[in-house]
């Protein structure tokens, strides 16, 4: 299993954060692909609203297709992390929201010099994102992957 | 638990729609069909966006929300196989590979179904509702 790349994007749709650890098909046009990813989310949320048993409901977690899993949170400010793995890796949008609740609040929102809106710069955000993604169980092989390769 | 399935033709129409259950979300016929194609179109930009090469790319096989999974199959020709179901259910892919079997069997058989059209036969119907049964009986 592999974590191949993570977005950030605001409520507008504004790419805050990219982020790639390994990506086997490259991607022609950066920004073309994070409106397509963000796009897809957008359409997909709506998507899961309308056919939710229950409402309110019907909140994104994850999809999968033959070769990727994205999964998706969402926080209460329109917020939304992106996590791009291989399959079969499990649910990993509770470790999105704990990247919001422990990473993001602590290094973004609290850092008085960000301004809401730009893409974020900060080096303390990046290494403790890094951190927190190759803590993950379904990291390991990444590096293996690198080997054969 | 199953809620609902949608058969959707390789153009992105939808040619069957059925809810299972009293809790299925209750929509509009045209409500359907525009979340018919959505899914079509979400499903042709998701196969664009993999990071890695894909050997026979689909795009979206499974979707997990809070409420509901949504399992979806798509045939050799195009034409797409989606299930919607309670999050803890069991042995979607196997159901919906059984719903190919009997499209393929009551359906693309029918010497009166037109390809593409909106599936009105009434076998289809009979053991739709037999697999449904039994994958229910399975589930509980």
């Amino acid at each position: 299993m592999t974590v191949y790349a993570f977005y950030l994007f605001d409520r507008q749709g504004n790419c805050l954060c990219y982020r790639e650890w390994s990506r086997p098909k490259l991607m022609k046009d950066a920004t073309q692909d994070q409106k397509n990813t963000f796009g897809v989310l957008f359409a997909l949320k709506n998507f899961c609203k309308k056919l939710s048993p229950r409402q309110p409901g019907g909140q994104l977690k994850n999809y999968s297709t033959d070769v990727y899993s994205l999964h998706y949170f969402e926080s209460p400010t329109g917020l939304r992390f992106v996590l791009l793995t291989s399959r079969g890796s499990g649910d990993l949008s509770g470790v999105l929201r704990d990247i919001y609740l422990n990473v993001y609040v602590d290094t973004v929102t609290r850092n008085p010099l960000y301004v809401p809106g730009e893409s974020i710069q900060s080096q303390l955000f990046f290494s403790k994102l890094d951190t927190a993604i190759k803590a993950l169980a379904c990291f390991q092989d990444n590096e293996e992957n690198k080997s054969i390769s | 638990m199953l809620l609902s399935l949608f058969v959707v033709n390789k153009a992105g129409g939808l040619i069957y729609q059925q809810n299972f259950s009293d809790t299925a979300a209750k929509l509009s016929s045209n409500d359907y069909l525009r979340l018919a194609s959505t899914f079509h179109s979400i499903q042709a930009i998701s196969r664009q966006l993999s990071p890695a090469h894909s050997r026979f790319g689909f795009g979206i096989e499974r979707i997990e929300t809070d409420t509901f999974v949504l399992q979806a199959f798509q045939s050799q020709t195009g034409v797409k196989f989606v299930a919607t179901a309670s999050p803890e259910t069991k042995n979607l892919k196997n159901f919906l590979r059984r719903v190919y079997d009997l499209y393929a069997d009551y359906v693309l058989k029918n010497p009166f179904y037109e390809l593409d059209m909106p599936i009105r036969c009434e076998l289809w119907e009979v053991m739709l509702q037999l697999a449904v049964e039994e994958h229910q009986r399975s589930n509980s």
